[in-house]
């Protein structure tokens, strides 16, 4: 069961996935995705917070036909929409504050309602948070 | 764990006690020749310069390092007059929880104050002697970390590394229970990995500044709270390779008030200087230091002839070592030998102290 779902319009711009990360522990994500009925999921991009808000536009080239990219948003139909977002804490034993929000936005509107946010404090050495959302 | 902290905490009062024929030598030199070896010896900087101040300071990680974003500290210690004390200090860097990474990493403006620490903290004098109620807040800043972990490329990739591993071993179940077993498989790296990462953190210069004022309340009610005098002190370490560091610490303390022990309840002021040098490495997994340091003190008393009280200066040595108990629980064992300038009340002698600590991973 997916933790959401966006849905685009056809005809609208390329969606882009925005994610925000706060708190001054070390952050690192992964976005994935899954084409329908495979059960396989492809890392489609990675990074960290070295810088605080990332924007990754969802490339066509994932998602078959390559072109033209109307086509390819249709094409999105059906696929997953995976991230895996991970904080390290720089003392093991001190509460570090983390925060984030993943929006997926087409032409400035959330098409993912609502945003995943996520925030508080962590303990351990690593603090995950593993999701996805149903494209339609 | 607060349970066991607190078990631990009368472990090592009882240890204290145990002591005690070495300190009721001590004791008997209260006050207006109480020797230099009945102070506290410990010359670092604490995480809570509110403990430090008022001398029980519980972190005997003795390294200038950068605060914390929030620490609680209990204490039972013998503090600088000799006295058992029991204390609590909250230590906190509030901009700290307000600043990102990228803020940090950019920005030393950000930074200072991100690293900027503020401290509270009481102790309640448990021996006949003196009861009293004292309390101090502080403030603590960190001037300069060139083995600041977050402006560390090396930590970073480190972290990076951990993740990409961690991702490889679990994949990528998309719920809660593949965010725990991912973290949980970066916990497994990170100790198996984890020499390799200390190591690292011990390069650089790191340089820290500190100040406090303290109060004193002989009837131990908190709205008899006096002013108690202030303390500052600077630190600076150095990291001599992959295994050595050298620290250079001194710290001032004026206007104490202190009980004098041969006129119950008659209090006298006091200043006191401290400079020293520590050298700490490892043997084997278990930290070990050396320290040097030299003590004054200037106490506002007459001697029985009515005479004013030459300063007290002492030299100290010591022999410290910290094996790591738990995760986050080290045991300090330390053998020092002091030299006083008065031959005829010291000469050279030799004492044990235990001391424990929560203290942050090395």
């Amino acid at each position: 069961m997916a933790d959401n779902t966006a849905t685009f319009d056809p005809n609208g711009p390329m969606p882009i996935v925005e994610l925000s990360m706060g708190g001054i522990s070390y952050c690192k994500f992964h976005f994935l995705v899954q084409a329908p009925n495979t059960g396989t999921w492809i890392e489609i991009n990675q990074g960290d917070n070295k810088q605080s808000l990332r924007k990754i536009v969802l490339d066509p080239t994932i998602f078959p036909p390559h072109e033209p990219k109307v086509n390819a948003i249709k094409e999105m139909t059906g696929w997953k929409f995976g991230w895996s977002i991970t904080f390290f804490g720089f003392s093991d034993n001190s509460a570090e504050p983390y925060d984030f929000t993943l929006r997926i936005t087409q032409n400035d509107n959330d098409v993912l309602n609502p945003p995943v946010t996520k925030q508080g404090s962590f303990d351990g050495p690593s603090k995950s948070f593993n999701g996805f959302c149903q494209l339609t | 764990m607060k349970d066991y902290i607190y078990a631990l905490s009368t472990a090592s009062l009882v240890l204290l006690w145990g002591m005690m024929p070495q300190y009721s030598v001590a004791q008997g030199h209260q006050g207006d020749t109480k020797p230099a070896s009945s102070r506290s010896f410990d010359f670092s900087v604490p995480a809570s310069p509110a403990f430090v101040t008022l001398g029980v300071s519980p972190e005997n990680v003795v390294r200038p390092i950068s605060p914390r974003l929030f620490a609680a500290s209990l204490a039972d210690a013998i503090d600088q007059s000799g006295r058992i004390q029991s204390g609590v200090a909250i230590d906190a860097a509030p901009f700290m929880a307000t600043t990102t990474l990228q803020q940090y990493r950019e920005s030393s403006v950000r930074r200072f104050f991100a690293n900027t620490q503020f401290s509270l903290g009481t102790t309640k004098g448990q021996s006949s002697v003196d009861e009293a109620l004292q309390g101090a807040v502080g403030i603590h800043f960190t001037l300069l970390n060139t083995s600041d972990p977050r402006l560390d490329s090396t930590v970073l990739k480190f972290y990076d590394n951990l993740d990409k591993q961690a991702m490889a071993n679990v994949g990528f179940p998309p719920d809660a229970r593949g965010a725990q077993a991912k973290d949980a498989e970066i916990a497994r790296l990170k100790e198996e990995q984890a020499t390799k990462f200390r190591q690292a953190g011990e390069q650089g210069f790191v340089w820290t500044a500190a100040a406090a004022l303290s109060s004193r309340s002989d009837s131990s009610r908190i709205n008899d709270l006096e002013y108690n005098g202030f303390a500052a002190w600077t630190s600076l370490s150095y990291g001599l390779g992959t295994t050595v560091q050298g620290i250079v610490h001194v710290r001032g303390r004026w206007d104490e008030k202190v009980a004098n022990t041969n006129k119950p309840g008659d209090l006298y002021s006091q200043n006191s200087f401290l400079a020293g040098l520590r050298l700490r490495g490892s043997i084997g997994s278990i930290k070990t230091s050396l320290e040097g340091a030299a003590t004054f003190i200037d106490r506002d008393l007459k001697a029985t002839d009515g005479s004013n009280q030459p300063t007290d200066v002492a030299g100290l040595i010591s022999a410290v070592i910290e094996p790591r108990l738990t995760e986050n629980l080290w045991l300090h064992l330390s053998l020092y030998s002091e030299f006083a300038k008065d031959l005829k009340r010291n000469g050279i002698g030799f004492k044990t102290a235990l001391k424990w600590g929560v203290s942050q991973k090395d």
